[in-house]
């Protein structure tokens, strides 16, 4: 019965050649500039907030819901995480950061599942409101990392600390039930909900964890920066969001989510954008090839997905056996 | 003598393997109405489909008025003279009813780039002024008329074209008593214009009233055609029905058998409008089958027990421990199952694999330590239900959407029958699946049945009803109306008496 087939499924090495095409058009057109190695230091250090809240924004991904929430919790974590550090104690920048992103996460799901108000109609609102709070209260006064906290921008903490999250995080949406079903729902919520599984508490759960992770981004993103400015954390969303989609995770969720596939969206993405700067187009033109570029990326998913599932021999025939059904 | 309208000769109609119509020949005059009886699923609805170009025919010939007559759309149909009111309510809801009864007409109407609602209106008025129709308010959204005012706007929407043929699927099931006098009384105008109507329901009295001729449909074959007052209500019935039972198809015992243990106790079920105090027990071992009428809410009984329907009362527990359900996580936790009648849409992931679909339920009982969820043991999960099943396809990677009916519900049952249940509801488990997956779920029932697992069967054929259960529980108008025994009362005379 279990033959071992080669099966060469185009849509698992879809981010591959991607990488590899992005690589070598860029690598050619900035004549190599693109591999030194301050250059690649800057790609590492652009790809780490974005692979970190990209793993928390799969599972809502995987749903087939939106959250674009990160790139303003980001900014409240700069907010008052550092007033925390600042006015109590340098360390309770990141109990306050962390307590900030699962608090919003728990308030989008709940609005989501409880109160059916569409993922990204509730994203968007809260956003506009965050964003509203980080100018008042950054109209003043900025603030500064303390000292204390540095250790976090230290290249080894940091790809140490990512390798850690990357392997709980597999490990949770690849190997755990809550894993299995985040996905189920994005395949069909109500054929989920029909085997008895609370789905409303799954939906919740996956908002909490990518409001958390946008805030384990934050603290990346503001010990990079050293500091936070009422504009940081702006776009920062729309960049995670083209990292999981131009890499073939399917815009409609379901059981195509990996997290591979985020991973090399993340570099694929900071690499492009990075290409285009050493390329020395303007920031016009950069915004114009990001939004073909995922354009593209996310037509080409959907035509695989179509055409290149796994067929069996008695696909067209039943193919023509459903259209007699649903006619029916 | 009377004048031939519409004359159907050598028509069939297949989707896959099912043959839905097979070389029908019927002849309808001038002046007046023929009815179509039959089962569900006995082909009316292609038949009068097809008639209105709504379907295409895949061999045959229609002639109108002598001339062939072949419609691609119903558009084409209404050119011709040929209109029909369907049996599913056709309305959007949030457009105003005058908008909705000159839907895809509108050409006649228009004013530069603006329609002319006031020439719409009027004509909409004399249409119901014409044919004596009660007045349905026309400038509010369809939406918020009640089902009856929806079904006399479809009526006058049909009308708008000025048909010589009609064709009623199932229209009187949703009008009160006053309003199908109107509709009788509209009926005998229509065809003493000379026209005629093409009359499908499931109300037998009333068709032996009102038609002139009925044909009787089964297997989409037409087993009878003959004037209305040459049936009797009995041979009628038997007609339709009267199909041999195969001997090992369904059980071969005549005699109620389960334990005593109750497994499933529902008491005073009520949900409002769709089923009121329906009261049983599901013992060990037993197959209970629900059965009624196709709005007679079989189906909500089996939502409203998984706890699915808005307002419930009523009290559903399950076990020796009396556990009380009332939301979907309790079913699961008493060991029970539900699969509603829309499997696609309800039961299965279409776009993900068949192993994906399989260890969905299982998931809990699947992970270990640590919320672990070894893909070793899923895959050994789906690899064994997919064997016991004999689910045909490629391998667990097979995408389900690429099955067919019959192997798509082997998917739904199996990953639901592989763990070890107390007792399962299915909603129609047999529809949508061709003969030979059929019997194989009947053997799989039988042999579940045998194990000691209560079953709910809620079913829209009598036949397998009467074939597979202990005993059926008969509802009539969303109420409780009678328990039959399978030692005394399977006959479908008596089911039928009960349930019309």
């Amino acid at each position: 019965m279990s033959k071992r087939k080669i099966n060469f499924n185009i849509s698992t090495w879809l981010p591959v050649i991607i990488f590899v095409l992005v690589a070598v058009i860029f690598g050619i057109a900035t004549k190599g500039s693109l591999f030194t190695s301050t250059n690649l230091m800057n790609l590492f250090n652009q790809s780490v907030p974005t692979i970190i809240a990209g793993l928390g924004m799969l599972f809502v991904a995987a749903m087939g819901s939106t959250d674009i929430t990160c790139g303003v919790i980001v900014a409240l974590v700069g907010c008052f995480g550092l007033m925390a550090s600042t006015n109590v104690n340098p360390f309770f920048m990141i109990p306050v950061s962390l307590l900030i992103g699962l608090a919003s996460g728990l308030l989008l799901g709940y609005i989501n599942a409880k109160r059916k108000v569409s993922s990204f109609m509730a994203s968007l609102a809260m956003l506009m409101a965050y964003r509203a709070v980080v100018n008042l209260m950054l109209s003043n006064t900025s603030f500064y990392l303390p000292d204390s906290l540095k250790f976090i921008d230290n290249f080894a903490f940091k790809i140490i600390s990512v390798i850690i999250m990357v392997a709980i995080i597999v490990y949770i949406f690849h190997y755990t039930r809550f894993g299995v079903y985040v996905k189920d729902i994005g395949e069909n919520e109500v054929a989920v909900q029909h085997t008895g599984i609370n789905v409303d508490a799954v939906k919740i759960a996956a908002f909490a964890v990518s409001g958390f992770m946008a805030a384990v981004a934050g603290i990346y993103m503001v010990a990079r920066l050293g500091g936070t400015n009422n504009t940081i954390g702006s776009g920062f969303e729309m960049k995670v969001m083209m990292a999981l989609f131009i890499a073939g995770v399917p815009v409609q969720g379901g059981v195509g989510s990996k997290v591979y596939k985020l991973i090399f969206g993340a570099v694929i993405i900071n690499m492009l954008e990075n290409g285009l700067v050493l390329c020395g187009t303007s920031g016009a033109v950069t915004q114009l090839v990001r939004g073909l570029v995922l354009l593209g990326a996310v037509a080409l998913t959907a035509y695989l997905g179509k055409h290149f599932a796994n067929v069996g021999v008695e696909a067209a025939h039943n193919q023509r056996e459903n259209a007699g059904e649903t006619a029916k | 003598m009377a004048e031939e309208m519409l004359r159907i000769e050598g028509v069939s109609k297949s989707f896959g393997p099912t043959k839905a119509n097979r070389d029908v020949n019927l002849i309808l005059n001038k002046g007046t109405v023929l009815g179509l009886a039959g089962e569900n699923g006995s082909g009316k609805s292609t038949l009068a489909s097809m008639v209105c170009g709504m379907l295409k025919k895949d061999s045959g010939k229609f002639y109108k008025n002598g001339q062939v007559y072949n419609p691609f759309s119903p558009a084409d149909a209404a050119k011709h003279g040929v209109a029909m009111v369907v049996q599913e309510l056709g309305v959007i809801g949030n457009l105003s009813g005058v908008v909705n009864m000159f839907l895809g007409k509108m050409d006649k109407y228009k004013k530069g780039p603006l329609v002319d609602l006031a020439a719409m209106n009027r004509d909409a008025e004399s249409v119901f002024e014409k044919w004596g129709l009660p007045k349905v308010p026309l400038d509010v959204a369809a939406g918020t008329l009640s089902i009856e005012q929806r079904k006399i706007m479809e009526l006058a929407r049909a009308l708008i074209t000025d048909p010589d043929f009609l064709v009623l699927d199932e229209i009187s099931q949703a009008l009160s008593q006053d309003n199908r006098e109107v509709l009788y009384a509209f009926i005998k105008k229509f065809i003493s214009l000379g026209r005629t109507i093409l009359m499908v329901t499931h109300d037998l009295e009333e068709m032996v009233e009102i038609c002139d001729e009925i044909a009787v449909l089964r297997d989409g074959v037409i087993v009878e055609s003959k004037a209305a007052e040459k049936y009797s209500m009995n041979e009628l019935k038997r007609l339709m029905i009267g199909r041999e039972v195969s001997g090992d198809y369904y059980r071969d015992d005549w005699e109620e058998s389960y334990q005593k243990e109750v497994i499933l106790s529902v008491k005073n079920l009520n949900v409002p409008g769709k089923c009121e105090n329906i009261s049983f027990d599901l013992h060990k071992g037993e197959i209970l089958a629900i059965c009624g009428l196709s709005d007679a809410g079989i189906h909500e009984v089996g939502s409203a027990i998984f706890g699915l329907e808005e307002g419930r009362r009523g009290k559903v527990t399950a076990g020796s421990g009396h556990k009380e359900i009332q939301k979907p996580g309790d079913i699961i936790k008493t060991r029970g199952a539900y699969l509603s009648k829309d499997r696609d849409a309800n039961g299965l992931m279409l776009d993900a694999s068949i192993g994906d679909n399989l260890i969905l339920p299982s998931a809990r009982d699947l992970s270990g330590k640590g919320a672990f969820l070894s893909p070793v043991k899923a895959r050994k999960l789906a690899q064994r239900a997919s064997e016991a099943f004999e689910i045909k396809s490629t391998g667990l990677r097979h995408i389900v959407r690429r099955l067919s009916g019959g192997n798509k519900q082997k998917v739904n049952l199996s990953r639901w029958l592989i763990k070890d249940l107390d007792y399962i509801i299915l909603d129609c488990p047999t529809r949508g699946v061709d003969i030979g997956v059929k019997a194989y779920i009947y053997s799989v029932l039988k042999k579940a049945k045998a194990d000691g697992l209560g079953i709910i069967m809620i079913s829209d054929e009598l036949p397998e009803a009467m074939g597979m259960s202990d005993r059926i529980l008969v509802m009539k108008n969303h109420q409780f109306a009678a328990m039959l025994s399978r030692n005394t009362d399977f006959t479908e005379d008596k089911i039928m008496e009960v349930m019309l």
